[in-house]
């Protein structure tokens, strides 16, 4: 509008200016017309003038020639008394008529003063009359003279009085059209870039985080547009925050419930977690978990919790009628979510179910599902199968009975996240009870073993007792004297009894060993002072075969985390085995060092040695090398094998270099205890 | 001379020890389970009892705490008969208040030097 307001001033003004132009233009030209009759009046006096100086020339000279001028001059002021009366305005006519009237008196005297005789009385008074005459002329002339020149210089003066008063006009005008313009430009600026500042402003307090701030919708209709955009993103990213801040909330309230179910390793324990974490942070009307049974051939529901009654009775829960397996294991393949939002529109009748899975999908659902459904009030349902790995081990379902709240995108992904997190908790509960089943029945068998040893190994000491006694008893002739073929017999009895008795004992022990049974009495030990009580029990039976026994030991302690029990036994089964194959006059070198950071023990002999093809099967249990056996050389075969375990129990290992008759070496390296006294065995 | 009570349900075990220690001089009752034992100390008075660990209904353990329990045989030697060399049934014997125990299979040697040994050391 103020545009249009200073267009048209800009346009007046040009045509005032025009205008103004104009009309000075034509007062010019009326003080232009005026000159013309200004010009003729001047130009008819000469005429006359000059006439009336010829005819008084005559008059005073009697020159002829001066009369004839003046009769050739006589008729040229009427033609331009003609002319003037033609060129004059209007308002001069009476003027030049009051001019020809005097003109035409004075030409007749002047007529009659060329008949007349030079210097004659007569001439003399016609002079005189004719000078009057002239002058009455004269002056009217010079009156119109006079008014042409005053009205003239009047004309002239009142259009430069209008050319001045039209300028100043013009400039006011000019002025005004300039403060408008610089108004219009200062209100339109105004207009423009205080709304647009101020959406500006609203998108930086926006972009800075205050997301309360709005553009206010003001200005022109366009930047009304920009600022209601502006808004309407506002509005749609308060929304989608406010989404997102529910989303979140919702996650942070799933997390918790699935550190509360995997707080304990109990299937029922988890399922009852799952139901009343699902139904708070879902605020569902029902949660529904079903639970794989023989195999995976059923699903029967194992938990319901309702808004009304919390969770069901365990068996009100199984009277519930169930998903068919096929649907949740086609659904577990598929790895979708099934979101029913129209239940209604199925309990009915039999209505094929839209992309349902399984069975659900081709005839919709069973009569009792359907009467179940209904009976419940379900209205939107989502159902997730769980489970890891192939085959599902259940579903989780959650249900609403409220038309008015069906189930949101964020409600499913929710619910997806925490079946998958119940789908976990439940496999490793149901894993840890079929574990913790195995390990009770393990520890059964354990104890059954150790029961059926210690019974064994009563019942067969019992009667070898007897057997052991009795012998002795008859060997000492507390019965009478006996005959050498009698003894010798006996002392058959007797080897064998002791070999059965040994046999039972090292049988005994391995299985002890075994077991781990004495696993649990590791401590610090010093080998050195075992080899020395080791090398003093057996040096008795060294002396008796005539072997000699050397020991050698570092002076310092050579300490290990062992089982004491344990290392005194493999000593003493390898240096009684040394002594044992070791003929008279031989030795028997017992060795214990640090090397390598291990302990390393060896036992040297100087005894028939084994041969080389039997070495790598001696510390099988029973077995026993050739030479050994030929010689008579009693054992059980199971000395070196229990040698071997213990060692191995205590992170070490076995090593035998032999040759036959000349003698062998058993070596064992073990780990030395560190300094905080743990070994490194496993 | 010393009176000694042996309780074995091994009639075998029984005979092999009452054989040997009558042989050292040792007058012998024998009994084949803990009731019996315990009935026998009450009833008579002995130098030394033997008793086998695993017996049916009362065990050597329990004769024992209960001779221990009596004031009248609350000093009486015990000797236990076990058939398990594990340092736990020793254990337990000694708890049960046994002054000495040997291990299944003895040599009949052995009992009566052990017996010897108890017997010589009571009355000193």
């Amino acid at each position: 509008m103020a545009f249009g307001l200073l267009i048209a001033l800009l346009l007046l003004v040009g045509a005032g200016a025009l205008t103004v132009s104009r009309v000075a233009d034509a007062m010019h030209d009326q003080s232009y017309r005026l000159q013309p009759a200004l010009r003729e009046n001047m130009h008819m006096r000469e005429q006359v003038t000059r006439m009336s100086r010829a005819v008084r020339t005559y008059l005073l000279t009697g020159d002829t020639a001066a009369r004839s001028s003046y009769r050739q001059l006589r008729d040229e002021p009427f033609a331009t008394l003609a002319e003037a009366r033609r060129v004059a305005p209007a308002w001069a006519r009476s003027n030049l008529a009051a001019q020809d009237r005097q003109l035409r008196a004075y030409v007749r005297l002047a007529d009659q003063q060329a008949q007349a005789a030079p210097g004659s009385a007569d001439a003399r008074r016609l002079t005189d009359e004719a000078s009057r005459r002239f002058t009455a002329f004269d002056i009217t002339n010079q009156r119109l003279d006079t008014r042409l020149t005053s009205e003239m210089q009047r004309l002239e003066d009142g259009a430069d009085t209008f050319l001045d008063g039209s300028a100043v006009t013009i400039g006011v005008l000019l002025a005004a059209g300039g403060a408008l313009a610089v108004f219009t430009a200062v209100r339109t600026t105004r207009a423009l870039t205080r709304p647009l500042q101020s959406t500006a402003a609203t998108l930086d307090r926006l972009a800075s985080g205050e997301h309360s701030a709005r553009a206010h919708e003001t200005g022109p209709e366009e930047i009304r547009t920009v600022a209601r955009s502006v808004n309407a993103l506002a509005d749609e990213s308060d929304r989608l925050r406010a989404d997102e801040a529910e989303r979140r909330e919702l996650s942070q309230a799933a997390r918790e419930t699935g550190r509360r179910i995997r707080d304990r390793l109990d299937v029922d324990y988890v399922l009852d977690a799952a139901c009343t974490g699902m139904s708070e942070v879902l605020a569902a009307d029902y949660v529904f978990i079903l639970l794989a049974e023989n195999d995976g051939s059923a699903f029967p529901v194992a938990r319901v919790w309702s808004a009304e009654r919390g969770l069901l009775p365990e068996e009100e829960g199984r009277n519930i009628p169930t998903l068919p397996a096929d649907v949740v294991r086609d659904h577990y393949r598929r790895g979708t979510v099934w979101l029913i939002t129209d239940m209604p529109r199925y309990v009915s009748d039999t209505t094929p179910m839209p992309g349902a899975p399984g069975s659900f999908g081709k005839t919709g659902m069973p009569a009792e599902n359907r009467a179940a459904a209904a009976a419940l009030g379900l209205d939107s349902v989502v159902i997730t199968p769980i489970g890891v790995g192939e085959e599902p081990i259940g579903a989780v379902a959650v249900a609403r009975t409220s038309a008015d709240r069906p189930w949101r995108e964020m409600d499913i992904e929710i619910v997806e996240s925490m079946a998958s997190g119940i789908g976990r908790a439940l496999h490793t509960a149901l894993l840890y009870e079929q574990e913790t089943t195995l390990v009770e029945k393990l520890r059964a068998l354990d104890k059954a073993k150790s029961d059926f040893l210690s019974t064994v190994s009563h019942e067969l000491r019992t009667p070898l007792t007897s057997i052991v006694g009795y012998i002795e008893l008859l060997k000492d002739e507390e019965t009478g004297p006996l005959t050498p073929p009698q003894l010798r017999m006996l002392d058959v009895v007797d080897r064998n009894a002791n070999r059965l008795r040994a046999l039972i004992e090292d049988l005994l022990t391995l299985s002890r060993i075994e077991s781990g049974a004495f696993g649990s009495k590791k401590g610090p030990v010093d080998l050195c002072s075992l080899v020395v009580s080791a090398t003093d029990a057996i040096r008795p039976a060294a002396a008796a075969a005539s072997v000699v026994l050397e020991t050698h030991c570092p002076s310092r302690p050579l300490v290990l985390e062992a089982d004491s029990d344990q290392l005194d036994r493999v000593l003493m089964n390898l240096l009684s085995n040394a002594v044992k194959f070791t003929p008279e006059g031989g030795k028997v070198t017992v060795r214990a060092e640090a090397r390598d950071g291990e302990a390393v023990l060896s036992v040297s002999d100087t005894g028939i040695g084994i041969p080389a093809a039997e070495q790598e099967k001696l510390f099988q249990r029973f077995f026993r090398a050739s030479n050994a056996t030929d010689a008579a050389i009693p054992g059980t075969g199971l000395g070196l094998t229990i040698v071997r375990t213990i060692v191995a129990n205590h992170g070490g290992e076995m090593y035998v270099s032999s040759a036959e008759g000349r003698g062998t070496t058993f070596t064992a390296r073990l780990p030395i205890a560190t300094t905080h006294g743990a070994a490194a065995a496993s | 001379m010393a009176r000694v009570l042996i309780a074995d349900d091994d009639p075998d075990i029984r005979d092999l020890v009452a054989f040997k220690l009558t042989q050292n001089g040792h007058q012998i009752t024998a009994v084949e389970d803990g009731m019996a034992a315990l009935r026998a100390a009450r009833e008579q008075p002995f130098d030394l009892v033997l008793l086998d660990i695993r017996m049916p209904g009362m065990s050597g353990l329990d004769v024992c705490r209960s001779v221990r329990a009596a004031p009248e045989t609350a000093s009486l030697p015990v000797i236990l008969i076990t058939a398990r060399s594990q340092e736990g049934d020793v254990e337990l014997g000694f708890a049960a208040g046994a002054d000495d125990y040997i291990v299944k299979p003895f040599s009949p040697r052995e009992l009566s030097s052990r017996v010897a040994a108890m017997l010589s050391r009571v009355e000193r």
